[in-house]
């Protein structure tokens, strides 16, 4: 009867941390789905810069000189610091978008829309110019 | 885009075809599609340039071709 008892409480404690594993890696499978639908992309082509955010792709006229985004320096709601290769340029240099006017120039509302963006990355297509 | 700001788009739109308004300010065009729930726009100089957008491709293409075949009709008028 005591062996009994035991192997019943012994199951009982596998069961509870089976399902706390499963349950940790729900939590954390949980944090990188937040984390990247929080993230929104910078990439450029040709002369266009696009701004990608869930469903959402702000895409506006750019300097003819840019090569290349190759660091986001900081992201201040709607203002973005990045590090850009230009051509003619050896080093790269600092670059400024302010996201907010063009977003009021497209009807969108800025406020609604940058909320939910925590980050902000480099994201270019293998075929994207550079 | 809200229903009140449709209607101060359409207000303020120099003609609407297939439910794209176009409001023009100084030599810039807005191109809105009032059609959409969600903002639509493309905002173009007077040569037909995109300066910014938040439709697709294809859009945007429907857009500037309503925009070549009527930009007559945007031009001010010479009194």
């Amino acid at each position: 009867m005591l062996c009994y008892n035991l192997f019943i409480e012994l199951v009982g404690v596998l069961i509870v941390l089976q399902y706390r594993e499963v349950f940790n890696s729900d939590v954390s499978n949980m944090k990188i789905y937040n984390k990247a639908h929080a993230t929104a992309y910078l990439s450029h082509k040709g002369r266009y810069t696009t701004f990608a955010f869930q469903d959402k792709r702000i895409t506006f006229l750019t300097s003819k000189i840019l090569e290349r985004y190759t660091k986001i320096l900081n992201w201040d709601n709607g203002y973005i610091e990045v590090l850009c290769k230009k051509q003619g340029k050896p080093q790269a240099e600092e670059d400024y978008i302010d996201l907010i006017p063009i977003l009021k120039n497209l009807y969108i509302d800025p406020l609604k829309f940058l909320k939910p963006i925590k980050e902000v990355k480099i994201k270019y297509d293998r075929n994207a110019e550079i | 885009m809200t229903e009140m700001q449709k209607f101060k788009v359409a207000q303020e739109a120099k003609i609407i075809v297939s439910g794209y308004a176009f409001v023009t300010k100084d030599d810039i065009i807005t191109i809105v599609n009032l059609n959409k729930s969600d903002a639509h726009t493309c905002v173009i100089n007077g040569r037909g340039e995109v300066l910014e957008t938040c439709m697709d491709p294809i859009e945007q293409v429907i857009a500037l071709k309503i925009w070549k075949e009527n930009k007559e009709f945007l031009e001010e008028e010479i009194a």
